[in-house]
């Protein structure tokens, strides 16, 4: 079965008075029906650009999105409006992500009116399901965001991403701005959503505990390029790329007993407008050879379907 | 300090009662309440006044011409035997029909473009924004007579000729509104879910850009007032025997030096009360709103 | 050993905002200690009242605030009975604070040698040359590259990870004798956070100086404090030393924030029941406010506050159910 969203070459970039910045810089993956793929990074990797080019709320500089075989890319905004109940986002901030002027009703009932799906009586059945399936009070349906708390405004930005069962969904940091208690319940939830409605996830997050509850692929981005990919056990059981193994090993474990040691990074990134040649790692990489300077690396296979984009798993 | 301390203040105490909090604003406030104690005088006197009056404003009676304060005629009468009173009651009728005509179009008109210029940016951004330069390098009382001159006198070109001077005004702040509601994630949500470019400027932005522009619309209502009486004081715009509140200024400014002072001064008076009241409403709200949004 | 009198004790803190019914206790009867030469973790959910516990010890209680009962000892005195002159003492020389937002703690309009040499100015009172010389051997040692040029930037021209380095300079400039963090690493990637904490760890050793790290990440507890205070709605639920609070964590709430944290290393369970009670039946309590969550409440839970008990050497809980 092929995959269900391709992307090809991907390439966005920033005009920012006048300095360029390649916010993703020839990002290439593949996404399987049923899969959750976590996209990883910090700050200014690209991995929230590269969503929202997927989605198209961005338009993309170069490169190719197909989606169930059709190039996203060449639609016209009248035919990709069409596709968007197939493919959705549940956004980063609970707080703006929801219009303050609209009712939760009126927030959830907008997809599935904009896209012909219910009306009338059907409607206020979908909107109570689906209030039920994300573990919301249906009389909170009448309410104001502000009326609501992070945590529920967040499950109504999945309710309203998940109202027209689409295929394929994008979470962009859903829980970061919550508290920790609470994290793991969105998780759970997304989880079983997941199974109940046959979705596939394209989790973002800088919160590697969360990808690693939800995940069964992970892609790393560092400074727009993906550096390593691979099934979740794989990256964080034995991650290779140097960056990676820094990221994990930032991570504090809430458990005193592992007191591990830490990798720390020299240095701060690059800056986008100011990439280095060759490898964007090189500069901070304990190992870096001239070669590295020269030579970007592709993505090279280490077994195991674990890919890494590091010169020292170059086929010899 | 205090704006880092003001961010952690405990949620359990935000919420009150919308009316409650509506009531508490309105008495933290004298001027809005006072403001709007105007208002509802003048409101009172367009609605209920025309059926207490004794006389109609357009009834001359030649013997009684201008008369002092009387029982009879409370603000006196003018040079044609006509109840000043009665004038000055129609003519707030229409001064505020026009203040309202006006700022509804240039509220209208005025945030639709503002909308459109500052979602797209760009060219359109740009030529809508050299347009506003234009218009505000002229006093909007200029260009209003300007304008006015232009079409001819009649009330309709009058209610043109002062929302023309206004539409910047608002295209100017829904446009600032907009330029920062668009970087909002709703907005961008708005467009995830599908809707079209033009839903998402005037269904979700420009609902939550409004308030600006209304605390302006407020302000120009008395604004408008002005405007109108001062084009007709000078002669543009309505004509007598029309009663508007200009034309009785300027009516009456003749026979200042003879002594008659009630011709003028009843209907100056009234212009400079109701425009208070809508400035002291207008000010007080953008205070309130000005605060909120902190 | 447990330390009998400890650099900061907070004893039975209550302090009260305005609310709709009257006022509401977003602190009740708040109580720990911190020692000397350690690093205390003060960890809880957002609304818990660890941000404002800290704002009480350096007197920065908003106006609407209200302390009503308790007291603040430090070095022998209650902070709470202290003039506002006498706190500016205490303000930077005997206590220093770092906040989350770090750009807006910083002189956007200073450059940032200037103003760590200020700290230096008015805490040591050096000379401006020597402030200014010091303050760039500091900056250095907090590990930021070519101190020297980088002290005649402006906090915009750094990244964020820089600027949080630069006010951990000021804290340090001032030798303080306790050191409150308030989620120091909000809004930093964690690369920089891992750097940041170390740069913690090293300063404490190095200056022996006590520290009241706040946070909401279990993570950074285990791996930095040596001893932490759980709080819950207002309320200290258990303190004990980091060891003994993770082996074996006694009070419910404690098991039940253990058990919902996500970990990097392993899969967790998601916990069968969802903590989602009303802030207002919550506060309104009179007796332990986690009683409506509680997995082993009893009745008189809800009417009777549990007292803090060191049940054991060093580690104290607020349960009816020892």
């Amino acid at each position: 079965m092929g995959p269900l969203l391709e992307v090809k070459e991907l390439v966005k970039n920033f005009h920012e008075g006048g300095a360029l910045i390649r916010a993703v810089n020839e990002v290439s993956l593949e996404i399987y029906p049923g899969e959750t793929v976590g996209l990883v990074g910090e700050s200014g990797c690209g991995k929230t650009t590269t969503a929202r080019c997927i989605l198209r709320l961005t338009e993309p500089t170069a490169g190719h999105i197909y989606f169930d075989g059709a190039d996203l890319t060449r639609l016209s905004s009248q035919e990709m409006r069409a596709q968007r109940r197939h493919l959705q986002m549940v956004f980063q901030d609970p707080d703006t992500s929801l219009n303050p002027r609209f009712t939760i009703r009126r927030t959830l009932a907008e997809p599935l009116q904009l896209h012909g799906l219910a009306s009338g009586k059907g409607l206020e059945e979908r909107l109570r399901e689906t209030m039920v399936r994300v573990n919301l009070d249906p009389n909170y349906l009448d309410r104001y965001p502000h009326q609501l708390s992070g945590g529920q405004k967040q499950r109504v930005g999945i309710a309203r991403a998940i109202i027209t069962e689409p295929q394929f969904v994008a979470l962009d940091e859903p829980t970061s701005s919550l508290d920790m208690s609470i994290r793991i319940h969105i998780i759970g939830l997304l989880k079983r959503l997941q199974e109940e409605l046959g979705m596939t996830y394209l989790f973002i997050s800088h919160d590697l505990s969360a990808v690693r509850n939800l995940c069964n692929r992970v892609l790393v981005m560092y400074l727009g390029r993906i550096v390593e990919a691979g099934p979740v056990e794989e990256i964080f059981d034995s991650p290779l790329h140097y960056y990676t193994q820094a990221l994990l090993s930032a991570i504090p474990i809430p458990d005193p007993r592992l007191r591990r040691q830490r990798i720390l990074l020299a240095g701060e990134p690059p800056s986008l407008l100011d990439l280095p040649q060759g490898c964007v790692f090189h500069e901070r990489c304990p190992d870096a050879e001239p070669f590295c300077h020269r030579e970007l690396p592709r993505l090279y296979d280490a077994g195991d379907h674990h890919l890494v984009a590091c010169h020292r798993w170059a086929k010899r | 300090m205090s704006v880092e301390v003001a961010a952690i203040q405990p949620r359990v105490t935000a919420e009150e009662g919308r009316l409650r909090r509506l009531w508490r604003v309105v008495r933290e406030h004298r001027m809005l309440l006072i403001g709007l104690l105007i208002l509802a005088i003048v409101f009172l006197m367009t609605t209920i006044g025309p059926l207490l009056l004794a006389h109609g404003p357009l009834q001359t009676n030649p013997e009684l011409k201008l008369q002092p304060p009387s029982a009879d005629h409370p603000m006196g009468t003018d040079n044609f035997g006509r109840d000043i009173l009665s004038r000055v009651v129609h003519g707030a009728r229409l001064d505020l029909l026009i203040a309202f005509s006006v700022v509804i179009i240039a509220l209208g008109v005025g945030s639709l473009v503002g909308t459109l210029s500052g979602y797209y940016g760009g060219i359109v951004d740009d030529v809508v924004m050299r347009i506003t330069d234009v218009l505000f390098s002229f006093p909007s009382f200029i260009l209003a007579m300007a304008i006015t001159a232009m079409l001819g006198n009649t009330i309709p070109n009058v209610i043109i000729a002062i929302a023309i001077a206004y539409i910047p005004y608002f295209i100017r702040l829904t446009r600032g509104e907009i330029l920062s509601a668009r970087e909002l994630q709703y907005a961008e949500a708005a467009r995830c879910v599908g809707n079209p470019e033009w839903r998402i400027m005037y269904i979700h932005l420009l609902p939550n850009c409004l308030t600006p522009s209304l605390v302006q619309a407020t302000l120009c209502l008395g604004w408008a007032i002005l405007d109108a009486s001062g084009l007709a004081f000078l002669g543009l715009g309505i004509r007598p025997p029309t009663p508007e509140w200009g034309v009785l200024v300027s009516e009456g400014a003749r026979n200042i030096i003879s002594g008659q002072w009630w011709t003028s001064v009843f209907p100056g008076a009234v212009i400079v009360f109701t425009t208070l009241g809508f400035n002291l409403v207008g000010d007080s709200l953008r205070d309130i709103t000005a605060r909120e949004e902190r | 050993m447990v330390e009998a009198q400890g650099l900061l004790r907070i004893q039975e803190l209550s302090v009260t905002f305005p609310s709709r019914d009257g006022r509401v206790a977003i602190l009740d009867r708040v109580s720990f200690e911190v020692g000397e030469n350690e690093i205390v973790g003060l960890v809880g959910e957002s609304g818990s009242g660890k941000t404002m516990t800290s704002l009480t010890v350096m007197g920065f209680l908003p106006p609407s605030g209200q302390v009503d009962g308790g007291e603040i000892w430090f070095k022998g005195k209650d902070l709470l009975r202290l003039t506002e002159e006498e706190m500016q003492e205490v303000r930077g020389g005997e206590i220093a604070m770092i906040f989350q937002s770090t750009r807006s703690a910083l002189n956007p309009l200073m450059r940032v040698g200037d103003q760590v040499a200020r700290v230096y100015q008015i805490q040591q009172k050096l000379s401006a040359q020597e402030a200014y010389k010091e303050a760039v051997r500091m900056l250095g040692r907090m590990g930021i590259p070519d101190a020297e040029e980088r002290a005649r930037a402006y906090p915009h021209q750094l990244s964020g990870g820089m600027c949080q380095r630069v006010l951990v300079a000021m804290m340090v400039a001032c030798e303080p004798a306790l050191l409150i963090a308030d989620e120091p690493t909000t809004g930093l990637d964690v690369t920089i956070q891992a750097q940041i904490f170390e740069l913690i760890k090293d300063v404490q050793r190095s200056t022996g100086a006590s520290i009241l790290l706040i946070t909401h990440d279990l993570g950074v507890i285990a791996e930095t404090c040596q001893r932490v205070v759980v709080m819950y709605a207002g309320q200290v639920m258990e303190t004990a030393s980091v060891e003994r609070l993770f082996a074996e964590p006694c009070h419910p709430y404690t098991r039940r924030l253990l058990e919902s944290v996500l970990r990097v290393d392993r899969v967790v369970e998601v916990p069968e029941r969802e903590l989602t009670p009303s802030e207002e039946a919550t506060y309104s309590l009179r007796g332990c406010r986690f009683a409506p969550c509680c997995p082993v409440v009893l009745p008189r839970c809800w009417e009777e506050r549990p007292a803090r008990k060191e049940f054991r050497p060093d580690h104290w809980l607020s349960c009816h159910q020892i």
